[in-house]
């Protein structure tokens, strides 16, 4: 690149130095025709020179003949630029700054954007897997997951997919061994799974239909886990670990990258199936992953596995009937993936776009002044014959400096920034593993500073275009530099994107501040969550398995400062797992109730602060052989008896031809919402561990004072009854509702930054033009106040021209914040997009940031003094 | 000298050069010379405004140039009509005659 250019430089002055040869021989010719009529040579010559005039204009002249290529005049424009830059360092940073600052940042959302939501997954063809889901509207589930015994019906019945593997996402192990226990996340899968994926360990082999059949112990083993636990070593495949206290193969370890269902799980299992389970058609908790076949489309076979649902659902209609109609909906995997992260990163991204516009603005507008104090300049050189075209040009080329020097380090900074916002995102992101800078991104960076380019440079090129040079020569104060209207309308644009991106935060931060003073029915503070998974093969027996329970609370509650301790199966807020209906003997008529089912030792309920209400709490008397007994919440009490009490009653739980045992009522405690603050969509149903244990185990201490403090005792009491006993997932009960909070905390906070950052660049903007009409009425000021008017009436003159611009904006910016703000709707919480607190705070904030930019130009004119006003041109 | 001098309008001056120039190759300074003594000294050619004018037209495809050597042994570059100069020749040479004429004719109607 470079040595063409200096090839052309060389050519140039070739070119220049031939024509000085010519000229030079002209001047020869010329000397020798003069000294034919006899004078000295001396001057012969100074006549030739005369007559031919001024030789290095000529010169010139005759250079810039062949110069006309763009490529020059381009080359010219640029250097130019780049001094006018050196010139203003402070302008410059600012501008540079500006637009560095925008580009980074919408070029790292972009970024996040795609590796997120475009990016096709990391399987051969991903674009043809696609899950099946079971839709079952009636029966208020719209969506389902797949039964073992409908995956076998569907594997036998379709024909639109080359193979349908399932996985049950939620399998915990403690992985013993060497070193400390471990919880591991694993996943149960089946047989043909991985070949659906189309992927296969690096190492080792795939689990055998045969293994899945009978249980075997075997697993194959993430790459984080391999490097991590394992140091790398590849003699772990064929040797044993233990998982959940039994010995497993390994038999395979999966390629670095790989992260199915999402990168918390590091192990797979074999999907074993007792035969029940497909006979009694129970047991909705796998996902099911098909791949389409080559030339079927996902139309298609959305058809065929609706017939087949439908056939499947009449030829088992006494299992089935109770869910109503049903129907399969495919999606693509991509989508399933990613659906929770696509809302918030969508509005991230517009207003980062905001952002950036607010940012171009800016710089048009810092730009467009600039070009306004070189009117002079300009006009001078359009009366001296400079076409227009040329000048715009040549503005044009002026700005390029600048916006590659924004392009340039705009795409380094979101690097950058990129590598810092991910560290941030919220741990349950999906797909984080995939993030980095990829070419679309990188194009999409380049697309975008040309467009910024465009956008920045066209301004101050149109005015050069409308310029009328004798007003421009003249200069007289009153005249309005051919730019002012538009400036004034970008600052106007400025202030409202910032009341959008403001009004935005403010719903959002709203919401938050509604969800955070939702009482979710039990207590806050004060209390330390921790998870653990029981060992089946320790505790094989479930009256074992629950008396283990019972000890280890009993163990922590002995520690001094433990008010209450309790386990449940699982926390609030630990997401819609556990649930399924109940129907009541005295009241069958009312139908199946879909409630969460909990099971809880005694001490739960204290240590959680979940109050009772009626009757009494579960109690260490109740026994796997005693009377099976359960507590029901308020809200179904209240829904099924009324004001009667509920006590005495009996229930049990009830999903199709499934029925538990029926359950005595022995007490009606609080009703918590068990989703999370913003939704309450269940009542609860509590029975005792030792009726019915469940393996994974929520641990709640109650304490006095910081309940971090008791962390250090709990786990040591723990490990005193357990030494393999593997703990994770520990918060304090404050964290826990933090965490569940994580993303709309993190939306909310960006938002404010955006929302900020825009209207910190709208002042500057109101500044710099508020600033510049000032200055230009300098004069007037100066007789007015000559004439006997006070500082103060001049400072209100220029706060009224910048009050205008800002009711414009704000009212601008209110009428789009009607359209736009309805897309967040779904986002709030306790409010509608018509909040009034935000409608009123919002405005009142923004005039206020305003009021203090345009002070500065203003007391400054207030005290022009009218000497030297009327001195100055 | 007492005739007043013509000015010479740019396009006019092209067509000039090229008009000299069918007659062979020609240096720069002979160039301006012909014109000068042709129009009996009446047309004023700077040489500031022909040698522009040249490049211009070597620019533009109209002229060929190459370094020569002149009678009097002095190095100089030689112009030459190129095939594109001649056809532009005989068309700026139409449209000048028409140009006359309309403006005559103009000028007549007033009388």
């Amino acid at each position: 690149m470079f040595d063409l250019f200096k090839r052309w430089r060389q050519r140039r002055r070739a070119e220049d130095d031939d024509a000085a040869e010519e000229l030079a021989s002209h001047l020869a010719i010329e000397a020798a025709g003069q000294k034919e009529r006899g004078i000295t040579a001396k001057e012969a010559s100074s006549a030739a020179r005369r007559d031919l005039g001024n030789l290095t204009g000529l010169r010139e002249q005759i250079y810039e003949q062949w110069r006309w290529t763009p490529l020059e005049t381009f080359a010219a424009d640029f250097r130019f630029g780049l001094r006018l830059l050196r010139k203003t360092p402070v302008w410059s940073t600012i501008v540079v700054t500006t637009l560095i600052f925008g580009i980074a940042l919408t070029t790292a959302a972009f970024s996040l954007f795609y590796s997120l939501l475009l990016q096709p997954l990391p399987y051969p063809e991903g674009d043809r897997l696609v899950t099946i889901w079971t839709a079952a509207p009636k029966s208020g589930y719209p969506r389902m997951n797949a039964t073992p015994a409908n995956w076998r019906d569907w594997q036998e019945q379709n024909r639109s997919f080359t193979g349908i593997g399932i996985v049950k996402p939620s399998m915990n192990y403690n992985l013993t061994g060497v070193g400390e226990p471990e919880r591991v996340r694993g996943a149960k899968i089946s047989a043909n799974l991985l070949p659906v994926l189309g992927v296969r360990p690096f190492l080792g082999r795939i689990f055998t239909a045969g293994e899945v059949d009978r249980d075997a112990p075997v697993a194959i083993v993430g790459h984080g886990l391999w490097r991590r636990r394992f140091g790398s070593d590849p003699k772990i495949v064929g040797s044993k670990i233990g998982l959940n206290n039994r010995p497993t193969e390994v038999i395979g370890i999966m390629p670095d990258g790989f992260a199915f269902p999402t990168r918390e799980f590091e192990l797979w299992t074999p999907a074993y199936i007792e035969p029940e389970t497909f006979r009694a058609r129970m047991d909705a908790d796998y996902q099911a992953i098909a791949r389409l076949k080559p030339e079927w489309t996902l139309a298609r076979a959305q058809s065929e596995m609706s017939a087949i649902m439908r056939r499947i659902a009449s030829d088992n209609a006494d299992q089935l009937a109770w869910l109503g109609p049903q129907d399969i909906a495919l999606e693509p995997l991509l989508t399933t993936t990613v659906t929770e992260a696509r809302r918030p990163l969508t509005i991230l991204m517009a207003a980062v776009f905001g952002l950036l516009a607010v940012a171009c603005l800016n710089t048009g507008v810092l730009l467009s002044l600039r070009a306004g104090s070189r009117e002079r300049e300009i006009a001078l050189r359009s009366a001296l014959g400079a076409q227009p075209s040329r000048l715009a040009y040549q503005l044009f080329g002026e700005i390029v400096p600048l916006a590659l020097a924004a392009a340039v380090g705009g795409t380094l900074a979101s690097v950058v920034l990129l590598r810092v916002a991910t560290a941030y995102l919220p741990v349950n992101f999906p797909r984080t593993e995939a993030i980095g800078v990829h070419w679309p991104v990188l194009f999409f960076a380049l697309g975008l500073s040309i467009t910024v380019l465009l956008a920045v440079g066209l301004l101050p090129a149109l005015n050069a275009f409308r310029r009328n040079e004798n007003e421009a020569l003249m200069q007289s104060s009153r005249s309005v530099a051919g730019g002012a209207g538009t400036r004034r309308a970008l600052v106007v644009a400025q202030l409202a994107m910032s009341t959008v991106l403001l009004l935005g935060d403010g719903l959002l931060l709203h919401s938050l501040a509604n969800l955070l003073r939702v009482h979710p029915g039990f207590a806050t503070e004060h209390a330390l969550t921790m998870h653990m998974i029981v060992s089946r093969v320790k505790y094989s027996g479930d009256a074992e398995a629950a008396a283990y329970l019972e000890r280890v609370v009993r163990r922590v509650d002995e520690i001094p400062g433990v008010l209450a301790a309790g386990i449940a199966n699982r926390l609030p807020f630990a997401g819609t797992a556990q649930t399924g209906p109940i129907e009541f003997e005295d009241r069958l008529e009312l139908g199946p109730i879909d409630t969460d089912w909990r099971s809880a030792t005694p001490g739960y309920f204290r240590s959680i602060g979940i109050p009772l209400r009626r009757g009494r709490l579960l109690s260490a008397s109740d026994r796997g052989n005693t009377l099976r007994c359960g507590l029901i919440d308020d809200q179904l009490a209240a829904r099924v008896f009324g004001r009667a009490d509920a006590t005495g009653h009996r229930f049990r739980m009830a999903a199709g031809k499934f029925h538990g045992p029926w359950t005595t009522v022995v007490g009606v405690v609080g009703h918590i919402r068990n989703d999370g603050p913003g939704s309450d969509a269940r009542p609860q149903m509590y029975l005792p561990e030792t009726q019915r244990m469940q393996d994974r185990a929520a641990l709640v201490v109650r304490t006095v004072g910081d309940p971090a403090k008791f962390l250090g005792a709990v786990k040591e009491a723990i490990r005193k009854e357990n030494s393999d006993q593997a703990v994770y997932d520990v918060r304090s009960m404050r964290q826990w509702l933090d965490y569940n909070l994580e993303t709309r905390t993190l939306m909310a906070t960006l938002l404010a930054g955006f929302g900020v950052a825009a209207l910190a660049l709208a002042c500057l903007g109101l500044y710099a033009v508020v600033a510049d009409r000032a200055r230009q009425r300098t004069r007037e000021f100066g007789i007015r106040i000559a004439l006997g008017a006070t500082g103060a009436r001049v400072a209100s003159t220029v706060l009224g021209e910048a009050g205008v611009l800002v009711l414009a904006g704000l009212v601008t910016g209110l009428l789009l914040s009607t359209v736009l703000l309805r897309l967040i709707t779904s986002l709030l919480f306790g409010i509608t997009p018509n909040d009034q607190v935000t409608l009123l705070s919002v405005p009142v904030f923004l005039a206020a940031a305003a009021f203090v930019a345009a002070l500065v130009p203003a007391l400054r004119a207030a005290k022009t003094d009218p000497a030297e006003s009327l001195r100055a041109e | 000298m007492g005739e007043e001098k013509l000015e010479i309008l740019q396009g006019t001056l092209d067509l000039l050069i090229l008009q000299v120039l069918q007659w062979g190759p020609q240096h720069g300074h002979g160039i301006g010379q012909s014109i000068r003594m042709r129009s009996d000294e009446l047309l004023q050619v700077e040489s500031g405004s022909l040698y522009p004018a040249l490049h211009r037209l070597g620019r533009d495809g109209y002229l060929r140039s190459e370094w020569g050597v002149t009678e009097n042994n002095q190095r100089a570059k030689f112009y030459s009509l190129t095939k594109a100069g001649k056809q532009r020749l005989v068309s700026e040479e139409s449209k000048w005659k028409l140009f006359v004429r309309t403006v005559g004719r103009v000028l007549r109607s007033q009388e």
